[in-house]
């Protein structure tokens, strides 16, 4: 049964897209049948990433029309060598787009959520996707609590910024305890997170849990190489063995057992 | 003998007859315009009426605002049943872990709410969030 995981923050310029590409990259290079999607309609970026040529429509269109998203989809498992599947949902970049979704009143926002959930049930259902990544844009806003709503799994993406910390704690109280959503943390950018040792990881996790009694399920130090390479490229893919790429191993492995 | 009637009296009257019967088919045409004006502002006023209503009693259309507003067990039911978009009591409970019969009573809450439709398919009742209320 495949399951939606929405990546969310609570701050902007946590990491969000990045980890999604990355994640959704590793998963289908695990043999998996994956769906990224940008749900970030304020601020597309997967296709920086991927090409977006081929689409004939966007997500927008499902949220908007009605369009099956099987319309929407565009195979990118070519940027993979082929070694997986990738299926790429792309937010539209059009800044006329870009505007119209900002501008959208409280009843389209409502009927978002509904449409959501019935995109959700044609890629795991219809189109037997085992994971559908939703990258979300970030704060409290109705089309992000809408994915998350309707998400399996949320992860959250926080850095060790105190603002960023205080805002996530917020937010998980009032809304993922609200909807009892199973909930997973990646703290990401630590910086001297590369120099940190064991015992001072296991403390950073354990005080994070007790302040958003959810689990941290990984700590991504600042690694100079992963803000090095241009944004284009997908860094697991290249770096197969780097600690970046094994870290973010580790935590799909364990996002797996939610 | 009584004296003719003059001929122009008569032409008059009778182009008074044809100018009163071109004005009753304008004042016809205008009233017919009107009606029509009428009954589209009609149609559009209670358009606008409904989808008033529907954004303050937001029934019948799922929404973040409906999850929050209901109590945690029926929250709980109510976001199953929206990620199957329509099933059964049976498969509410397999999301949910709860028992079958408990759920087929928070349903049939959400039937009564106005929230959840309910629609007999052969022998089965299936629920569904579109166009619950």
């Amino acid at each position: 049964m495949g399951k939606l995981i929405t990546v969310h923050s609570y701050k902007g310029g946590t990491g969000k897209s990045y980890l999604s590409v990355n994640l959704a990259a590793l998963y289908a290079l695990q043999g998996k049948k994956v769906c990224l999607l940008d749900l970030d309609f304020r601020a597309p970026t997967i296709q920086v990433v991927f090409d977006a040529k081929g689409t004939k429509c966007f997500v927008n269109d499902v949220l908007d029309k009605g369009t099956s998203i099987k319309e929407c989809l565009v195979d990118c498992s070519d940027r993979l060598e082929n070694k997986g599947k990738l299926y790429v949902g792309f937010a539209d970049f059009s800044t006329e787009a870009i505007r119209d979704m900002i501008s959208k009143g409280k009843k389209w926002e409502i009927e978002a959520l509904q449409r959501i959930y019935k995109m959700r049930k044609e890629l795991v259902d219809d189109l037997k996707f085992d994971i559908i990544i939703g990258d979300t844009s970030p704060g409290i806003q109705y089309l992000s609590i809408n994915a998350v709503v309707a998400a399996d799994v949320a992860v959250v993406v926080s850095t060790l910024d105190e603002a960023d910390i205080h805002g996530t704690t917020k937010m998980i109280k009032e809304l993922y305890e609200t909807f009892e959503k199973d909930t997973a943390i990646i703290i990401n950018k630590a910086i001297g997170g590369a120099d940190l040792k064991e015992l001072e990881k296991d403390k950073i996790v354990q005080d994070l849990q007790m302040k958003y009694k959810e689990a941290v399920i990984g700590i991504l130090p600042c690694f100079c190489e992963v803000g090095k390479l241009s944004r284009g490229q997908i860094f697991v893919l290249n770096n197969p063995k780097h600690p970046f790429t094994e870290l973010l191993r580790v935590i799909s492995a364990k996002l797996d057992l939610f | 003998m009584s004296d003719p009637k003059p001929e122009p009296e008569k032409d008059v009257l009778v182009e008074l007859q044809e100018e009163f019967s071109l004005m009753r088919s304008s004042l016809e045409e205008i009233l017919q315009l009107q009606r029509k004006i009428l009954d589209k502002l009609e149609g559009k006023t209670a358009a606008a009426a409904s989808s008033e209503s529907s954004l303050d009693d937001p029934s019948g259309c799922l929404s973040v605002g409906i999850l929050l507003s209901l109590p945690d067990h029926l929250r709980k039911t109510m976001i199953a049943l929206s990620k199957l978009v329509e099933g059964r009591a049976d498969e509410v409970a397999t999301i949910t872990l709860r028992a079958r019969a408990i759920e087929s009573g928070y349903l049939n809450q959400l039937v009564r709410l106005g929230y959840v439709k309910k629609v007999r398919k052969k022998h089965q009742i299936y629920f569904t969030v579109e166009g619950g209320g």
